[in-house]
């Protein structure tokens, strides 16, 4: 039964690119209705892990289960449940914001009449309102393009929401904006899973995180768990990732 | 059409609706024009074939005229993507594979937009039935004979691409893949040229007996519906179909990022390659030297301009060879053999490396505004990497021509290397304008896109041959005038024509630059609709 099954379900995930192991056995359960943090460094595999979910790229060996379904078996079924925020946004250039929702919402078999007003309502919650309405996306600046694309995962009301860096390049009141509908969301029984180089955000957001360090799980749990003592998610990630800095090369600086 | 296929034709529309007020109308007239002369001609040969048709006087005619035109249909239906270096519409997978669209629904929608490439071959196929349908010899009903033969040449040039797509997305074997792929399909020319040798006549004369899709079609249009050719028909469907299919499906799982990553992690020891790349800090001086360096690494390392190169090589030779020393090889053409092939290979390399320079930066560009260096300096870096590809280009075929004993002296090697230089140099101050008032972003790990914009491909028909007409000058004085010493006056006065219109045309792009840089980088960072063309 789907509705018993957690949010995402990965066993033993491995992607190798070359002979270089993007993702090194990654095992990891997130709960239905939780907002969930991955976190890590750069180049630690976030992405490569995030594209698996979302079937834009296939694993090397391993086991996905999204919201019930095996990836890529039910790949269909799968991608119809879940809302995406990719790294790099897929957007068409030469449409504007609300036809390329509506062009989201019918891919998501909405009716059309159901998608246009969708498409609409969005807009005007996220800010896209006058002349930004007529724009080309291509004419959009990257925070407005992170904001369609969010408006654009939340078109068919999913149940999951996979998002890489949704805040990137967003700004101070879009962000909280966005924070707030995904609070919602997970209140009404979705689940976010977000990677996010902004560990403040984190912090305030998620209950559960894992961190992924050269491919590997490092640590997974709710943050209150895995912090210890006054340690903030920031002093937690540093301690596990490790800093290993040489400024003093850079005397000349 | 089920309700998602109907979406994303409804988001092209919509991509061009807003694309194309927003277009310049001069550009967009050219274009229009061009498209007109092109289609129009396709309906002169229609209108031709189909009086070949109404006017056969018996069957074995018809079949005769018909099996070899179906032919030439096909090997333009499938190869002409090759030759032209574009597959033409296709869905943007890397965006649409993200929903939830069943992937038979894709693979219909991927086949209707085959018929893009093919139009040219469509109307003649209107050219045909017509000139049946007034034919006494056959009933209009074998004008059906079509179907089947227009869906084996969509499903397999689905599978095709697919194919293609795939190949040329593994690091390393791409370029392999193109040049083989460009030999092959030089190979008619090369017959036509160089005559058909004896075994594969023999071996054509046999297989004529084979039910292919073009004979099969050719016999029933000619009124034979036996059941061999009408089983052998539909199996060729079949085949092509499950082809395609099979390829849609594997290019549908395909992950470029990992391809990519296969075969062997580039060397990072010192090479000949870092050597040349180094050289021009040791003849230049800073910001152009590093301007240099930069675009030697960047075009070395562009999957498109290897590709390219080895084109301008291969091909260069290939075709000039089997002019040259073929059947047809005039003696004008022979003693000036080097200079043709020099010329063409610049030509080719033209396409990645003057006519659009700012192309392969995209919105990395940038930088280029905000270094403290003049816009001149960095379209003459541009320039200057060119023209040493261009010269390592030209020396590979003089080894060539060389280790092959081609009739070649040095002084036709310094002719040729002259003539070509001073023909790049007029290349690059067209290309320098061309690029800041047209400029395109480019992805340099697509290999089957033009570089440069519609305009400026439409405008190469013209100037190329506009810019020969020195050269022509050239032989023409030495021909006039029997001596060397006319070919090389003449020859230094187009030098020094074009190295001043250089340096004006240097000027002019460098201020169009400043002028227009906003526009510029909009341009370089801009994408496609749901089907990219």
């Amino acid at each position: 039964m789907t509705a018993d099954a957690p949010a995402i379900r990965v066993t033993e995930l491995r992607k190798f690119y070359g002979d270089k192991a993007a993702v090194d056995g990654l095992s990891l359960t997130v709960p239905r209705g939780c907002f969930f943090g991955f976190l890590g460094p750069n180049g630690a595999g976030k992405t490569t892990t995030i594209k698996m979910l979302m079937g834009l790229a296939a694993p090397s060996s391993g086991a996905m289960e999204i919201l019930g379904f095996r990836m890529p078996d039910e790949e269909i079924r799968i991608k119809a449940r879940i809302g995406l925020v990719p790294d790099e946004t897929l957007l068409f250039e030469h449409l504007t914001g609300a036809e390329f929702l509506e062009f989201v919402g019918r891919m998501y078999q909405l009716q059309r009449g159901v998608a246009q007003e969708r498409a609409r309502e969005l807009m005007t919650l996220f800010e896209f309102d006058g002349s930004s309405s007529r724009k080309l996306i291509g004419e959009y600046s990257k925070g407005m393009r992170k904001r369609v694309a969010m408006a654009a995962s939340m078109i068919h009301k999913p149940d999951l929401f996979l998002m890489d860096e949704p805040f990137e390049g967003v700004d101070a009141v879009g962000a909280r904006m966005m924070k707030d509908l995904l609070l919602d969301q997970v209140r009404r029984g979705a689940t976010v899973f977000l990677t996010s180089h902004v560990l403040e955000v984190v912090e305030r957001l998620c209950e559960r995180v894992a961190i992924i360090h050269q491919g590997k799980l490092i640590a997974e749990g709710a943050i209150h768990e895995l912090r210890s003592g006054a340690e903030t998610l920031e002093d937690l990630f540093v301690r596990l990732v490790g800093v290993d800095r040489q400024t003093e090369l850079l005397d000349w600086l | 059409m089920n309700p998602q296929a109907l979406a994303i034709l409804w988001a092209q529309w919509r991509t061009l609706a807003n694309f194309y007020p927003r277009a310049r109308r001069g550009g967009l007239a050219l274009s229009l024009l061009l498209t007109a002369v092109w289609y129009g001609l396709w309906i002169l040969f229609a209108v031709a074939a189909s009086m070949v048709v109404a006017e056969s006087s018996s069957r074995a005619e018809l079949y005769g005229f018909l099996a070899p035109a179906l032919l030439l249909a096909v090997l333009y239906w499938q190869l002409i993507p090759i030759l032209l270096a574009s597959t033409g519409a296709s869905l943007d997978m890397r965006r649409l594979r993200v929903y939830p669209i069943p992937h038979a629904q894709l693979f219909r929608l991927e086949v209707l937009l085959r018929i893009s490439i093919s139009m040219e071959i469509l109307i003649l196929i209107v050219g045909v039935v017509s000139g049946m349908l007034r034919s006494p010899l056959v009933s209009g009903w074998a004008a059906f004979a079509f179907l089947p033969f227009v869906f084996f040449n969509l499903f397999a040039s689905v599978g095709l691409r697919d194919l293609l797509t795939r190949i040329l997305g593994r690091r390393r074997f791409r370029e392999v893949a193109v040049v083989a792929l460009v030999m092959i399909s030089m190979l008619p020319q090369l017959l036509v040229y160089a005559g058909v040798p004896e075994p594969l006549k023999r071996l054509f004369d046999q297989t004529t007996l084979i039910p292919w899709p073009w004979s099969a079609t050719a016999g029933m249009l000619a009124g034979d519906w036996g059941w061999i050719l009408v089983a052998a028909q539909l199996a060729w469907v079949a085949a092509a179909y499950v082809f395609g299919r099979r390829q849609f499906e594997r290019t549908l799982r395909f992950d470029e990022e990992a391809a990519r990553a296969r075969g062997p992690a580039g060397s990072r020891a010192p090479s000949l390659a870092e050597w040349l790349f180094r050289f021009p800090s040791t003849i230049l001086a800073d910001p152009l030297a590093a301007l240099v360096e930069k675009e030697l690494r960047s075009l070395m390392r562009s999957p498109r301009f290897r590709v390219t190169f080895l084109m301008g090589f291969v091909i260069g030779l290939m075709i000039w060879v089997s002019i040259t020393f073929g059947r047809v090889g005039a003696r004008g053409i022979r003693e000036n053999f080097l200079a043709f092939v020099f010329a063409y290979s610049v030509m080719l390399l033209s396409e990645v490396s003057v006519w659009n320079v700012l192309g392969f930066d995209r919105s990395a560009a940038q930088i280029y505004w905000l270094a403290p260096v003049r816009q001149a300096t960095v379209l003459a870096a541009k320039n200057i990497a060119a023209a040493v590809f261009v010269c390592l280009q030209l020396a590979g075929i003089t080894l060539v021509c060389v280790v092959f004993r081609f009739p070649i002296r040095p002084s036709t090697v310094l002719e040729a290397f002259l003539v070509s230089l001073i023909f790049l140099l007029f290349l690059m101050a067209a290309g320098n304008l061309s690029s800041v008032l047209q400029p395109r972003a480019v992805d340099p790990n697509q290999n089957w896109k033009r570089s440069s914009s519609g305009r400026i491909q439409a405008l190469l028909l013209l100037i190329y041959p506009v810019l020969s007409i020195p050269f022509v000058f050239a032989y023409f004085a030495r021909y006039t005038w029997e001596t060397d010493l006319a070919f090389y006056g003449v020859l230094c006065f187009t030098a020094l024509v074009a190295a001043a219109l250089y340096g004006v045309a240097l000027e002019e792009a460098s201020s169009a630059a400043r002028n227009n840089k906003e526009r510029i980088l909009a341009s370089l960072s801009q994408g496609e609709g749901p089907v990219s063309n």
